[in-house]
């Protein structure tokens, strides 16, 4: 995962594959459960992959990166 | 290109939220509008969902920090969605006033006045949208949002053509917002392209509900409590993200970037909107010179007053010195416009006076009192003496001016009037009715989230254990700030346990940040607004729960800021124990009780007041009260003049209590004693008070003696040391002072003590005009519980909840004083207590608890045409549930039926009887019970309850007993040794004793250093304990939550007064013999024992 200066992604690896983000469609945060044992802290991004392809990733409180499938 | 983009600001908050939206905001207006100015915003808007609760406190905190306020509300449309909209002109704020009071209109269906959410029809917005801009509404509810997240494309076309129709083209905006939810991006992305297509503005907002991420969590937790969920359980309604929270400008025109134009609107759109609540609300004064046709209003009220003065002082000495005041006062009036002011108070007491016509029966003593009496500074005033609204004459009794009404006086001033409580209800209906609905209301208060509310409220959104939650309430006891909680935690004995849990963290992180946030709205304690305009084109007026009532939108803060005329007519529960107390006397003993004429000079009164037998008297009755008159020793209507305003927290914390008990004792032992002065020029101001500074006016008296200061600088130093004090202000303020001090040629020591006194006293002390309209009322009330004791008692039981002592304390102390009480009976008691034959008072049968006084009422009145043969007789004729007529029982109330009471209870299981019928409307118009054909199945043979269970059976039912006292029924379980109060009034000083009783009173004062006063009753009267922090510490949860006690300690006796030195507390619990009953019965005492009152603040 590579991220720009606004930390929205700008190229992701699939399967092995690097590729290059095309646009982010959407970005939304979800940070809930803060009340609990395991709170949830996420930013999510719908990409567009070269080429065209769909991918959800998230990045966690900690600044790991995860795909969401 | 407009001035905030030429400033540099790329975007403007349009569309914000406080903790006015009650559970849908997270923040104080005040937060919000510091953060906007820490942020760099030059302009925000506050929109409180459908309500301007907050905005003129907003607007005024805006204005301080520096960012122009923009006055708006999102309003919930019939049907649920939401639309913004936002005051261009005055006319336009006025229109939203009406909007917002059409949507509350129906919110309170008769006829059980349930509240229901406030809707707006889009007609009634069409018709007033003059000076409005309007805004499509927030991305999850607003009207055009919804449409096209359903996908209804065509729907959202129409609403916008709708709303453009409505309020023209030039007024519509699209709004855009990006709550970092799922779809927000290709939800503003259509929201851009409706914009386009209709040639319409898109516009950015944030929606923000809180100044800062950290209230994001509150946030969540109140959209839980909003629902009646939990946090588990409102994931569809909560946000499931912190994006609501208030951003700085930059931050919001990079969250916006697909849409620069609408960023760029919402500066333009903040620049049009230029009405200004602070400077363009428009309220008009009222003049009520409408009674006086062809004279001006000062005119008349001058006409007026010089013709009552000849009336009012017959001897031409005291008329010469009373014109003088009258003179000096109607040219301050003149200079201030302020006769209208003084005219509609006259008005109002004449409509309270015909209330008080028909509210008093014509045949009752009551009938000839005056409607009401005047309280607070403005009983100095000699226009108010003359015109009715005050009952103390400011020239015999010396009272300054300069408190209520001066030359620089900045705000209306305040005429607070106290009415008895049935003329109170009355008046504030009759006053809607005379100057209209739309232009009389109810002041609102905002009740916000205190402890207790707090742990419950936060607690069950956090799906916290119920029974833990409650065991922190009890613990909490009303001393604990929210910021405390986390220390009770720790306290608790499974507190590690608990601060581990995230749950109970969160907790008291969360009661921490609602400390202090508006939970709803309320009524006032008696605040009306009237206005000459209608006030609903000033502020929002909704239906209150009362019927005939309504309440405006804004608190006493902000209705003062606004510059309204506010009256209040408070309800005084003494003045209508004293006044029934003359009804029962004019009823029981065929006397007339002329309170005007019974003077204020009896020997005897004053010599229970010296001796502090003062329970049940009007302000002096407290244990500090009782105290502090064994030392003083009051004589006469100006020492108890002193002595109502000396026991306040502004007094003690001035340091003026000690002084003026001892310069007290100097003077009785030396009638030529002169106390000493911090300055010779301070001899006058302060030379009633024994040199001490005890009342509000002599702060103003001191500083201009002093230091020179005009009456209206000496009052802006009051202010200032009242309100939350600015250190710049009350800084400027000591150098004016210190520079007319060294003027008058006072030395700077003696400056800066006196300076340091009045700063101590700050505003919480009485007003010597308030203290005398109080000492009256003081007078009055110890007169009649001198000299008619049994029915002062009786008109006190009446009035409850009032004062300072638990209806079962009051019950004692008048038996110890030779009353004989009797307890409720189903053949003798009325609704209310009463005056039985032989001068004895008769509890009520409104006092058993579970029966309501409407249901006591129609049981009497069902006697009256019937004696009640027997239970079965009585169940057959009353509306009350079985429950009830079992709670009578219980109480004693049947046993006039000579049935034990097992047995009725028994019978009672036992009758088959139908459901109550009536319970609406008179009771001759109500089904009628049948007699029941069949006797009740008799009852075996039960145990009759002994004298334990009798009293606690008392004390359960009714809160209060009669017969035996709940303390000489433990005495078998007290430590052998344990003193009753009398005997401790024998005992030595400094002799170590044991004492127990039920707990009367705790107090905790902050001017005490932590020190808990404990104030305990037994069956030979009270005892006043005195607790050191350390003690309380090791003694914590018998201090806190005990009703019954044992205390050990050491005598104390100075002068008069006689405490225990508190080292040990501990609860009255059973000794390790005694059988497991026995154990059940104390701790069924300890649950029917009276709720002790606690006073005080703090963080325990």
């Amino acid at each position: 995962m590579r991220s720009g200066p606004d930390s929205a992604p700008t190229a992701v690896t699939v399967a092995g594959r690097r590729r290059q983000v095309l646009a982010v469609r959407e970005d939304w945060l979800v940070q809930d459960l803060w009340w609990t044992d395991d709170p949830v802290d996420r930013h999510y991004y719908e990409l567009v992959l070269e080429p065209g392809r769909h991918q959800v990733v998230y990045r966690d409180a900690d600044g790991a990166w995860y795909g969401h499938t | 290109m407009c001035s905030y983009m030429a400033a540099g600001a790329p975007y403007v908050e349009l569309h914000a939220h406080s903790a006015f939206s009650f559970l849908d905001g997270a923040s104080a207006p005040e937060e919000m509008a510091e953060a906007a100015a820490a942020m760099g915003y030059p302009a925000q808007a506050l929109t409180d969902h459908d309500g301007l609760c907050g905005s003129l406190a907003f607007a005024h905190a805006a204005r301080a920090a520096g960012v122009r306020p923009i006055t708006g509300a999102e309003l919930t449309l019939r049907g649920g969605a939401h639309l913004t909209l936002l005051c261009e002109t005055a006319a336009g704020y006025a229109n939203l006033c009406r909007l917002i009071t059409l949507a509350h209109a129906g919110t309170r269906p008769p006829p059980h006045r349930q509240a229901l959410p406030p809707e707006l029809s889009l007609d009634d917005l069409a018709a007033h949208a003059e000076g409005l801009v309007c805004l499509t509404g927030c991305a999850r509810h607003g009207l055009v949002p919804r449409l096209l997240s359903a996908g209804d494309r065509r729907g959202a076309q129409e609403a916008v053509e709708r709303l453009v129709r409505d309020l023209g083209r030039g007024n519509v905006y699209v709004e855009i917002q990006r709550p970092r939810t799922r779809g927000d991006r290709a939800l503003a992305r259509q929201l851009a392209a409706l914009a386009d297509a209709n040639c319409l503005p898109a516009v950015a907002t944030g929606n923000p509900h809180a100044h800062a991420p950290q209230r994001a969590f509150l946030q969540d937790t109140f959209t839980a409590i909003r629902h009646r969920s939990t946090l588990d359980g409102s994931e569809a309604q909560r946000r499931g993200n912190r994006a609501a929270v208030l951003r700085p400008p930059a931050e919001m025109a990079q969250l916006f970037a697909d849409h620069p134009d609408a960023v760029a609107e919402s500066v333009r759109l903040a620049e049009r909107l230029g009405f200004d609540l602070t400077r363009d609300l428009g309220y008009r004064f009222p003049d009520f010179a409408g009674s006086h046709p062809g004279q001006t209003a000062q005119g008349a009220l001058a006409r007026l007053c010089g013709y009552l003065l000849g009336a009012r002082y017959t001897n031409a000495a005291r008329r010469a010195d009373a014109r003088r005041r009258l003179d000096e006062e109607l040219a301050l009036i003149e200079h201030h416009d302020l006769a209208g002011f003084f005219l509609l108070h006259r008005d109002l007491l004449e409509l309270a006076r015909e209330v008080a016509f028909e509210v008093r029966p014509s045949a009752s003593a009551r009938h000839a009192l005056p409607p009401g009496r005047g309280r607070g500074s403005s009983v100095g005033s000699i226009v108010c003496f003359l015109t009715g609204l005050s009952h103390i004459d400011p020239i015999q009794n010396n009272l300054f001016l300069g408190r209520f009404l001066n030359r620089d006086l900045s705000s209306v001033p305040d005429i607070d009037l106290d009415f008895p409580r049935d003329i109170r209800e009355r008046l504030i209906e009759e006053v809607v009715r005379r100057y209209g609905a739309e232009h009389a209301a109810l002041v609102a208060a905002f009740p916000t989230f205190r402890t207790r509310m707090a742990i419950r409220q936060l607690g069950a959104a956090l799906a916290l254990p119920e029974a833990d939650l409650e065991r922190l309430v009890r613990l909490s006891d009303g001393w604990s700030s929210a910021d405390a909680l986390e220390e009770e935690l720790a306290r608790l004995p499974d507190g590690d346990h608990k601060l581990a849990s995230r749950r109970w963290r969160a907790l008291a992180f969360l009661a921490r940040e609602a400390s202090g946030l508006p939970r709803h709205l309320s009524q006032h304690s008696g605040g009306m607004i009237i206005s000459a305009r209608p006030l609903v084109e000033l502020v929002p007026v909704v239906p209150a729960a009362f019927p005939g009532r309504q309440i405006c939108q804004w608190d006493k803060d902000s209705c003062a800021d606004a510059g309204f005329v506010k009256i209040d007519l408070l309800g005084l529960g003494m003045l209508s124990a004293v006044e029934e107390c003359v009804d029962l006397i004019a009823h029981s003993r065929g006397q007339t009780v002329d309170l005007s004429r019974v003077g204020f000079s009896d020997p005897e009164v004053y010599e229970e007041i010296q001796d502090a037998d003062t329970v049940g008297v009007f302000q002096i009755e407290s244990r500090a009260q009782m105290q502090s008159l064994l030392q003083t020793r009051p004589q006469n209507l100006e020492d108890l003049t002193v002595q109502v305003a000396l026991i306040r927290p502004g007094p003690v914390s001035g340091g003026a209590v000690h002084p003026y008990v001892r310069h007290r004792r100097a003077r009785r032992a030396d009638p030529g004693f002169e106390p000493p002065y911090d300055h010779p020029l301070l001899r006058d101001c302060l030379a009633e008070t024994l040199g001490v500074v005890v009342f509000q006016e002599q702060v103003l008296e001191v500083a201009m003696a002093l230091a020179g200061f005009t009456p209206g600088q000496a009052e802006a130093l009051r202010r200032a040391m009242s309100r939350r004090r600015s250190r710049e202000a009350m800084l400027r303020l000591w150098h004016d002072f210190l520079a007319g001090a060294r003027a008058n040629g006072v030395d700077d020591d003696t400056t800066k003590t006196v300076f340091t006194k009045l700063i101590g006293f700050s505003n919480f002390g009485f007003p010597k005009a308030h203290s005398a309209a109080f000492a009256v009322l003081a007078y009055q009330s110890a007169w009649l519980r001198r000299r008619y004791p049994a029915e002062f008692l009786t008109s006190l039981l009446n009035e409850q909840p009032m004062g300072f002592y638990p209806p079962a304390s009051l019950v004692r102390d008048a038996q110890r004083r030779g009353v004989r009480v009797l307890p409720p009976c189903v053949a003798r008691s009325g609704a209310a207590c009463t005056m039985d034959d032989g001068g004895a008072v008769r509890i009520g049968l409104g006092y058993v608890r579970g029966v309501r006084a409407d249901a006591a009422a129609r049981l009497v009145a069902e006697r009256e045409r019937g004696a009640f043969r027997d239970l079965a007789d009585l169940a057959s004729r009353s509306d009350l549930r079985r429950g009830q007529i079992a709670q009578l029982v219980r109480a004693g109330v049947c046993d006039g039926f000579e049935r034990p009471r097992r047995a009725m209870l028994w019978e009672l299981a036992s009758l088959s009887r139908p459901h109550a019928l009536g319970g609406i409307g008179p009771v001759e118009e109500r089904p009628r019970q049948l007699a029941l054909p069949l006797p009740a199945t008799p009852a075996p043979q039960l145990p009759e309850p002994d004298r334990l269970e009798r009293a606690l059976a008392d004390y359960e039912t009714t809160g209060l007993s009669t017969g035996w006292h709940l303390v000489a029924l433990l005495r078998p379980h007290m430590p052998p040794g344990t003193l009753t109060a009398a005997q401790l009034r024998e005992a030595d000083d400094g002799q170590q004793v044991t004492v127990a009783g039920l707990v009367v009173a705790r107090q905790r004062p902050g001017t005490a250093k932590g020190i808990v006063f404990l104030l305990l009753e037994d069956e030979t009267g009270m005892i006043n304990g005195v607790v050191r922090p350390d003690v309380y510490e090791r003694h914590r949860a018998a201090m806190r939550a005990d009703p019954l006690v044992i205390v050990s300690g050491r005598v104390e006796r100075r002068e008069r007064n006689l405490n225990v030195l508190v080292d040990e507390v501990r609860r009255l619990a059973p000794s390790e013999e005694i059988p497991a009953e026995e154990t059940g019965r104390l701790a069924r005492a300890r649950a029917a024992a009276p709720v002790g009152q606690l006073y005080g603040r703090g963080r325990r």
